[in-house]
């Protein structure tokens, strides 16, 4: 429960509201799986459940990206070298990255929603001999709001890589894809029968993407979802995550969509 | 070049249809080709035919006052496109321009809306699967109109 201090190495922004913190571990590193999230505490402000968004092969640099949504986060726009920043963690359950290997694996994000994943597409691409067919399916709201898009747009050059990126609404300016993330499950590359798919997106977003994926034959208990909720302990203790039977910071943040499904579309749990 | 008949027969569009509604199908099919950032059709005017797209993806449009032409959907291979054909007043809602080279089938939607009013059948085929495709649309169009990816401000 005791914070660790990590000063500010760099603070940068990735799109008009969302911004990447990196913090420096010191010599010991940080060792994390991907999918993994830490309590991040600004000085008289608060503690806000980040996860994590860099590569966990590079312990020596703790990287978080995060939308401004509240006066914590927001607060942490203004940090600067060498500010101090407690952390927590690495708590939650991480990407079934093991349980992916020799199949297909498709990657679902939605908005921000593509930085927990990126720790996960870090280790698969590390690791990509172990893996059959990659996906990225990736949607936002306009092509201004695309996060990491150099790194998208090299992804994209990869010849073992499929990347499908769509937007809710353009001009003439992109060349891309128009309409919901959803739309791009029927096209891409996988076989859903040897298929694993990790989404992770605004809570109706990943809903809708489960749906159509088991539509396409991948079994519920090869998707994953990352669940987002109001975290405060990290540690199954408080209650302020509770999920029906599960604590998100406990028990998840990734859970299977068999665990899920009767879950979801329920109003209160 | 694939044939009317084996694209028709190919499309999942009309998977399962009858080889007697196919044949009607194919004798009303044209070929046609737009080469990229043509338009396929244009706001406004006469929605005489409907679109079964075999190859390339094309952007449905709007143009939106100074914002300009606003890109509201993209439509790909295997998929069909409009249904202004349909109902009166039969024009087009919307721009459809080519992203890349499109290969498709203009099929006369004079002669598919004869045809159904003079076979049931058939019209009910017709209409069952453009329901699906309506209904796809609407919700895709909710979800999108829900905003997921803003702040919720």
């Amino acid at each position: 429960m005791v914070p660790r201090f990590m000063p500010v190495l760099d603070v940068w922004d990735d799109t008009d509201d969302t911004f990447t913190v990196e913090l420096d571990p010191g010599p010991a590193g940080f060792s994390f799986r991907p999918g993994q999230f830490n309590m991040l505490y600004v000085f008289g402000l608060g503690e806000v459940p980040i996860s994590i968004s860099g590569d966990p092969a590079t312990s020596g640099r703790l990287l978080h990206t995060i939308r401004g949504v509240g006066p914590v986060t927001s607060a942490m726009r203004d940090l600067a070298k060498g500010d101090l920043v407690g952390v927590r963690g690495p708590f939650g359950v991480p990407w079934p990255v093991g349980l992916a290997s020799s199949r297909d694996v498709v990657f679902v994000a939605g908005g921000i929603g593509l930085a927990p994943l990126r720790p996960a597409l870090y280790h698969v691409l590390n690791h990509r001999e172990e893996y059959e067919r990659v996906s990225l399916l990736y949607g936002v709201r306009s092509p201004h709001d695309l996060l990491f898009e150099d790194e998208v747009t090299e992804w994209r050059g990869r010849f073992d890589m499929a990347v499908r990126v769509t937007v809710d609404t353009a001009d003439r300016k992109w060349r891309g894809s128009v309409g919901v993330v959803t739309k791009l499950i029927p096209r891409a590359p996988f076989d859903p029968h040897n298929a694993v798919a990790f989404i992770c997106g605004p809570e109706i977003m990943m809903q809708f993407a489960a749906e159509e994926l088991a539509k396409s034959g991948v079994r519920a208990g090869r998707i994953h979802l990352s669940m987002e909720r109001n975290m405060k302990c990290g540690i199954g203790l408080c209650g302020h995550c509770q999920f029906g039977k599960d604590f998100i910071c406990k028990d998840g943040p990734v859970f299977t969509y068999e665990a899920l499904h009767s879950r979801l579309d329920v109003r209160e749990v | 070049m694939l044939s009317p008949e084996e694209v028709l027969k190919e499309h999942p569009f009309f998977k399962g249809i009858s080889d007697q509604h196919l044949e009607f199908l194919v004798s009303v099919a044209r070929p046609l080709r737009i080469e990229s950032n043509h338009f396929l059709f244009r706001q406004g005017s006469s929605a005489d035919c409907f679109l079964v797209l075999h190859k390339g993806d094309m952007a449905i449009e709007l143009h939106v006052g100074a914002q300009g032409a606003r890109i509201i959907q993209t439509v790909n291979a295997g998929e069909v496109v409009g249904w202004s054909w349909l109902y009166p007043p039969h024009r087009w809602m919307y721009d459809g321009r080519a992203l890349n080279t499109v290969d498709c089938l203009c099929l006369d939607g004079e002669s598919v809306r004869k045809r159904m009013e003079e076979d049931h059948e058939f019209g009910y085929e017709v209409l069952r699967r453009f329901g699906e495709v309506i209904v796809e649309a609407l919700n895709r169009t909710r979800l999108q109109l829900l905003d997921v990816y803003g702040t919720g401000d």
